[in-house]
């Protein structure tokens, strides 16, 4: 991207500099003269690290794996607030039993692999009703399917939870297998 | 090679002006609509870049956007550009060969059917780097968040530019039918390309749009506009399927004033139609019978085709070809002729229609023409008998005859043994052609070079026998004259590609015959290629006279108009009326149109959501995607079934946020029920018009301007009625079903094909295109969230966020990774340095190291851990009000206010004086829809205030989680909000700070939903895509919940902040997904979708809806 005082420049949006304004177009049909003398340069960009796994997409910033406790600066164990109005002159917060806890990737991953599952297997929910309201069988191919996606989210689950660092916990999510 | 701006873009910014996308094609799955093309010759397998526009049909499909390969277990298998099929809808490719060898999938979900997408897949497989070797970009920006991220191994060949079948719409293997629109479609061989060689970001809204690709496209690359010629010169051929109601056919690229109509999947009479004779009168080419009229037949020629009535030829579900000519402008009086002829004539394309009286005696008759006839095609209309055709190369002594079989017969009774001339024909007395005191039509073709020929060959009886017309024929009429034999008609629409082979009979009833496979025939650029062998039109030493038409279109939507001619086949349910104008590029007769609305309805539209089926249950109704609270709008609504019951029938208008509720009994709106004929206005029954039902086509035309609608019963108005004030947030259309157990089906048309009748004057059809321009088309420029990761403690480091891209005068920051740690609220009247924490009662202080500047682009930061901790991800949500504020005396306290009315914000301080009732003003010139206060001398609760749920002034706390309460206040004026004498608001000698919120149409929206405890949640309209949306349930207690699109840059939105709360963020509950009119509630948390939970929302915007893609 084309940055000027290390701020990025837009494609196609006009810009200030100084206080001469420059249309949208002119970063396209400027020559690299033109854009050397306004101190502007190209740099390329990294890719994106997945937001899902890194914060602000940051390849050196990975998210916590493991769920934490958290604590203060000092050291101190931090607990979930809630408002206290016993002195309705002066309501405040302070700290419940609950400690307050930052869910890690993989509570977060297991969390999501359970609503992949559970949505995939809505679909044919009907059918296991069916089947024990009024013993209408659920056909073999969709029995099957339904064991696959069980057995493909508890694979998931055991694979996540084992799973090492963010770079383990990518290869595990990027190669799911719910079927085609 | 990735070429970033390689490619010079026409239309791109400073060129010229914007890139004008004018139609689409829609993909009816349920009419199995696909086109298909089989590459000539291998291309790059490797390397290539496949560029659309798509819009969303039924929100389940996983459709083929574009695949190759038929097999799925060997060879090639087969490669596809689809979404996926599980749980996830997201845009894949993948290659499969008896299991899926390679796929990359999307984290992003795209289901946002009311806007538009831009999708490029690009494949490179010789890229070393693994990642490399598929990307996928939406709307400009690639994709790094991956669902699935399983790449082909390096130099692998794709199934794609191999030599199989390729298609669009659906998987060539047969599987995977589309339902959408897609447009503007480029396909590069050879070359990995990025988004920028197909789109720009708009340099004044900063959305995504599409310009012109003007590189090279290899040697299988094609583009496909997927739109019509709309002048298109002397001949053309259109498709359709019946639908048994009015219709207006569109497309022909002229006035017709031939129209020649054949059902192609059912025996069916030919049917001619022709300006001269009149609308509604026909002829069966296949018949002796004389002329017929049928009111509900072809009831008129229009300017770019003709409209059928409910009749025969319109079958429901029929396909049909209509074959046009072009015969001028006027018919005029000849007598040139020993008969005076009325004549309509096209010399420049040789085509004339002539009606005349006959005699019963040689006779000639006035063509018009100016250069002798080719051929002539002559009906006695008042009396049976055969169809006498005069060609060139029989000459004049006999004549064959259009409905029989027969060999050339001779007689000079048929035409007189005379050659036509330039002026006139000759004919004997038959009665075919000259019954004395009938009325006869005749059709005249003279030659035009390049253009037209009629001539005569021999058959071979193999292939190759060529036929040299001298320009590519768009249609081909053969007949044997030396023996009997069928006529013949091939043509190029039907039948885009070769082997051509659709073969159609004038002489029969019969439906259309495949031969493509048996009877093969070349359409070439030159003429036609005869390549078997049959009596009809190829046998050895048989004689065959022809007549040929040149295609003129430039373009359509099968045409490659890359030059490479890699042109496709439309195939099942698509016609020349897929073609809509509904496009990516708001202009003036077009642009992102209104559908029926799936995120919203309770019953699923089909047919790229212009089709649905209403039954009984609850809440029985079907809305539209778009909501204007002005203009005049013209809507048409086709009752299509009634379920085989009695009618029970409901269209009208209403509110969103009557989207859920019975038609009938909606709070604000007006319906038209069949059933009685009567109205309900705003759930009360009202007399009104005439019953309808099944069959009948409703338009509706909504005066939002001037507090009117008008229902129309097959074009004819129940009258404009007066007595509803509409107001508000505006209105879409609504459909339902009445107290039956059966359904009622209706087909929904918002204007993006032909109107069946024409809208009253002034009604525009409801698109983007119309749709008035926002007053904040970038909302980026008021409100902008940025993240940024710490650089401070425990370190001294600082930094200067500068990606705002305005001078913030509120900002709230957020530490998105580290619990414990409270929101930082600062504002520019309080100065950067001064903190209130909306998860806490704590009074304002002063932090030194936090904010420590607000700057032209954004703002600086210290070292404090709560808004710079190292590592640390965070988010900034910034608004901008008005800088340094000035002094206010609108209210009873005088207050300080940076007021910016354009974009309905004010941040307002001031002291209070111990008086309940005090008013304080707010500068905004419009009453706020939502306050906060803050007292920032000491502690107290942050004071919510709002009428957005019933109209009084309702209040909750930011910081708790506890329900709302009817304040019982005097609600805010356009100048002043009152403040009551507690800690909270008005405390004497406190001082507080209040921000202020008043709606801006297509930019902030402020308003309530009923929860539904359902993964397929609410559906929030809001007129614009949102940047940023908080929830808050008024009815229990539960959290404040922030979503934004920054941290969640696409759907669904599952990162959850709460105000209230100095949690983390958390990723482990779908909230919503975004989409390019509002947000659709994706998951079933207390704090946003418990069944029957009333919810108040604050959304603020990315563009307006009218400026917006899909998300």
């Amino acid at each position: 991207m084309y940055k000027v005082n290390n701020k990025p420049l837009q494609l196609d949006r006009a810009f200030t500099l100084g206080d001469i304004q420059y249309p949208a177009n002119w970063l396209r049909f400027s020559s690299a003269e033109d854009r050397a003398a306004l101190g502007i340069t190209w740099e390329t960009e990294a890719t994106r690290a997945d937001d899902r796994f890194y914060w602000n997409g940051d390849i050196n910033n990975p998210k916590a794996m493991e769920d934490r406790e958290e604590v203060d600066q000092d050291g101190n164990p931090m607990y979930v607030k809630v408002l206290d109005k016993s002195d309705p002159e002066n309501p405040v917060m302070v700290d419940s039993d609950e400690r307050l806890v930052t869910k890690g990737l993989k509570s977060q991953w297991i969390a999501q692999v359970k609503v992949t599952a559970g949505t995939m297997l809505a679909t044919t929910d009907w059918m296991v009703i069916r089947k024990a309201e009024r013993a209408v069988e659920i056909p073999a191919d969709v029995v099957a399917k339904r064991a696959a996606i069980v057995a493909e989210a508890d694979r998931l689950e055991v694979a996540i939870a084992a799973c090492a660092d963010v770079e383990a916990l990518i290869a595990v999510v990027n190669d799911q297998r719910w079927g085609d | 090679m990735s070429v970033i701006g390689s490619n010079i873009l026409a239309g791109a910014s400073g060129q010229g002006g914007a890139y004008t996308i004018e139609e689409s094609l829609r993909f009816n799955a349920s009419q199995s609509s696909y086109l298909s093309w089989t590459p000539a010759s291998a291309g790059n397998r490797k390397t290539w870049t496949w560029s659309g526009w798509f819009k969303k049909g039924v929100i389940t499909n996983t459709g083929c956007l574009f695949g190759a390969g038929t097999t799925t277990n060997s060879g090639n298998g087969v490669t596809e550009i689809s979404f996926q099929a599980d749980n996830t809808m997201a845009l894949t490719v993948w290659q499969f060969i008896s299991g899926v060898q390679w796929r990359v999938t999307t984290s992003a979900i795209q289901r946002d059917p009311s806007a538009w997408y831009h999708f490029v897949i690009t494949i490179d497989t010789t890229q070393a780097t693994s990642s490399n070797r598929v990307k996928i970009y939406i709307n400009g920006v690639q994709q790094t968040s991956l669902f699935y991220a399983v790449y082909p191994s390096q130099n692998y060949d794709t199934g794609v530019n191999a030599t199989n079948a390729h298609g669009i719409g659906r998987r060539p293997d047969g599987s995977n039918l589309l339902d959408g629109y897609i447009t503007e479609v480029n396909f590069i061989d050879g070359q990995a390309l990025d988004p920028s060689s197909f789109g720009e970001f708009d340099s004044v809204t900063g959305v995504w749009k599409p310009a012109k690709y003007t590189g090279t496209y290899g040697t299988n690359g094609f583009y496909l506009p997927m739109q019509l010629d709309n002048t298109v010169e002397g001949f053309n051929t259109v498709t359709y399927i019946g639908t048994q109601k009015p219709q207006k056919i569109s497309g022909v690229g002229f006035s017709p004033d031939l129209v020649w109509i054949k059902s192609r999947n059912n025996a069916q009479n030919h049917t001619l139609y022709d300006s001269v004779r009149g609308a509604t009168k026909y002829l069966m080419s296949n018949s002796t019978n004389a002329e017929a009229t049928d009111a509900q037949t072809l009831t008129s020629f229009d300017t770019d085709g003709f409209s059928m009535g409910t009749s025969f030829p319109n079958d429901l579900n029929y396909t049909y070809v209509a074959w046009c000519w072009d015969a001028g402008s006027s018919t005029v009086s000849n007598t040139d002729g020993s008969i005076t002829s009325s004549v309509r004539s096209n010399p420049a394309y040789g085509f004339s229609i002539v009606s005349y009286t006959g005699t019963g005696a040689n006779a000639t008759v006035g063509h018009g023409l100016g250069t002798a006839p080719s051929m002539i095609i002559v009906k006695n209309r008042s009396a049976g008998g055969s169809w006498m055709v005069y060609h060139t190369s029989i000459g004049n002594t006999g004549a064959v005859f259009l409905n029989i079989t027969n060999a050339t017969i001779t007689s000079s009774t048929y035409f007189n043994n005379t050659t036509p001339t330039s002026d006139v024909f000759s004919i004997g007395d038959a009665t075919a052609c000259n019954g004395s005191g009938n009325s006869i039509v005749a059709y005249c073709f003279s030659e035009v070079a390049g253009y037209s020929k009629f001539g005569s060959y021999t058959g071979t009886g193999a292939s190759g026998n060529t036929v040299t017309t001298g320009f590519k024929p768009a249609f081909v009429m053969i007949k044997r004259t030396d023996t009997t034999s069928n006529w013949v008609v091939l043509d190029n629409t039907r039948r885009s590609i070769n082997p051509n082979g659709l073969q159609l009979y004038p002489n029969l009833s019969a439906a259309e015959d495949n031969y493509t496979t048996i009877l093969p025939t070349d359409l070439t650029n030159t003429g036609f290629t005869l390549n078997h062998n049959t009596s009809n039109t190829n046998e050895s030493g048989g004689t065959y006279i022809y007549m040929a038409f040149k295609d003129t279109r430039e373009y359509a939507y099968w045409l490659d108009d890359s030059g490479n001619n890699n042109d496709w086949q439309p195939n099942g349910g698509i016609t020349t009326e897929s073609t809509v104008t509904d496009t990516p590029t708001p202009y003036a007769d077009g642009g992102n149109y209104a559908t029926l609305n799936p995120l919203d309805s309770k019953y699923t539209p089909t047919e790229a959501n212009l089709s649905v089926v209403c039954g009984t249950a609850v809440p029985r109704s079907a809305v539209g995607s778009m909501f204007p609270a002005s203009g005049k709008w013209y809507t048409e609504v086709y009752c299509s079934s009634n379920g085989g019951g009695a009618n029970r029938f409901i269209i009208g208008f209403t509110t969103q946020a009557n989207s859920q509720t019975y038609p009938v009994s909606v709070t604000d709106g007006v319906v038209y029920s069949a059933a009685a004929g009567d109205l309900y206005v705003d759930g009360s029954l009202t007399s009104y018009g005439a019953t309808y039902g099944q069959g009948d086509t409703i338009g509706i035309a909504l005066n939002l301007d001037d507090n009117e609608i008008t229902f129309y019963k097959n074009n004819t108005s129940q009258g404009t009625y007066t007595g509803k004030t509409f107001e508000g947030d505006g209105y879409g259309l609504v459909m339902g079903h009445g107290s039956s157990t059966l359904a009622s089906t209706y087909k929904v048309n918002f204007g993006q094909r032909p109107f069946a009748y024409t809208p009253p004057t002034g009604f525009k059809p409801l698109h983007t295109g119309n749709l008035p321009d926002s007053a904040i088309v970038d909302g980026s420029e008021y409100f902008n969230a940025v993240t940024y990761t710490g650089n401070g403690y425990p370190t001294s480091g600082t930094q200067s966020i500068s990606t705002v891209n305005f001078q913030p005068d509120f900002v709230w920051i957020k530490d998105r990774s580290r619990g414990g740690y409270n929101h930082f609220l600062q504002d520019v009247l309080r100065g950067s340095t001064n903190v209130l924490r909306s998860n806490t009662t704590g009074v304002a202080n002063t932090e030194s190291t936090a904010v420590t500047s607000f700057n032209a682009d954004g703002f600086s930061l210290g070292a404090s851990n709560e808004v710079n901790y190292q590592n640390d991800a965070f988010i900034s949500w910034n608004w901008k009000a008005n800088g340094a504020g000035v002094s206010n005396t609108d209210g009873s306290i005088t207050s300080t206010v940076s007021a910016n009315p354009t974009a309905g914000f004010s941040i307002v301080t001031y002291t209070g004086n111990g008086i309940s009732g005090a008013t304080v003003g707010h500068g905004l010139g419009a009453a706020p829809d939502i306050y906060i206060i803050k007292n920032r001398s000491t502690t107290a609760q942050w004071s919510v205030k709002y009428t957005i749920v019933d109209g009084s002034l309702d209040y909750m706390f930011l910081e708790s989680t506890a329900a709302a309460d009817n304040a019982g206040e005097t609600a805010p004026t356009s100048s002043v909000i009152n403040v009551w004498n507690g800690t909270e608001e008005g405390a004497s000698g406190n001082n507080y700070v209040a921000y202020c919120f008043a709606e801006v149409e297509g930019y902030s929206k402020f308003g309530s939903y009923t929860g539904n405890g359902s993964a397929d949640g609410p559906f929030v309209y809001l007129g614009f895509r949102p940047a940023f949306v908080m929830v808050k349930r008024t009815d229990a207690a539960d959290e404040w919940a922030i979503s934004d699109g920054k941290r969640n840059p696409y759907n669904v939105n599952n990162l959850a902040l709460f105000a209230n709360r100095s949690n983390a963020e958390s990723g482990s509950q779908n909230i919503a997904d975004f989409t390019s009119n509002g947000f659709k509630i994706r998951g079933a948390p207390s704090w946003s979708n418990t069944s029957g939970g009333t919810y108040i929302y604050m959304a603020f915007a990315e563009n307006p809806f009218k400026n917006s893609l899909a998300r």
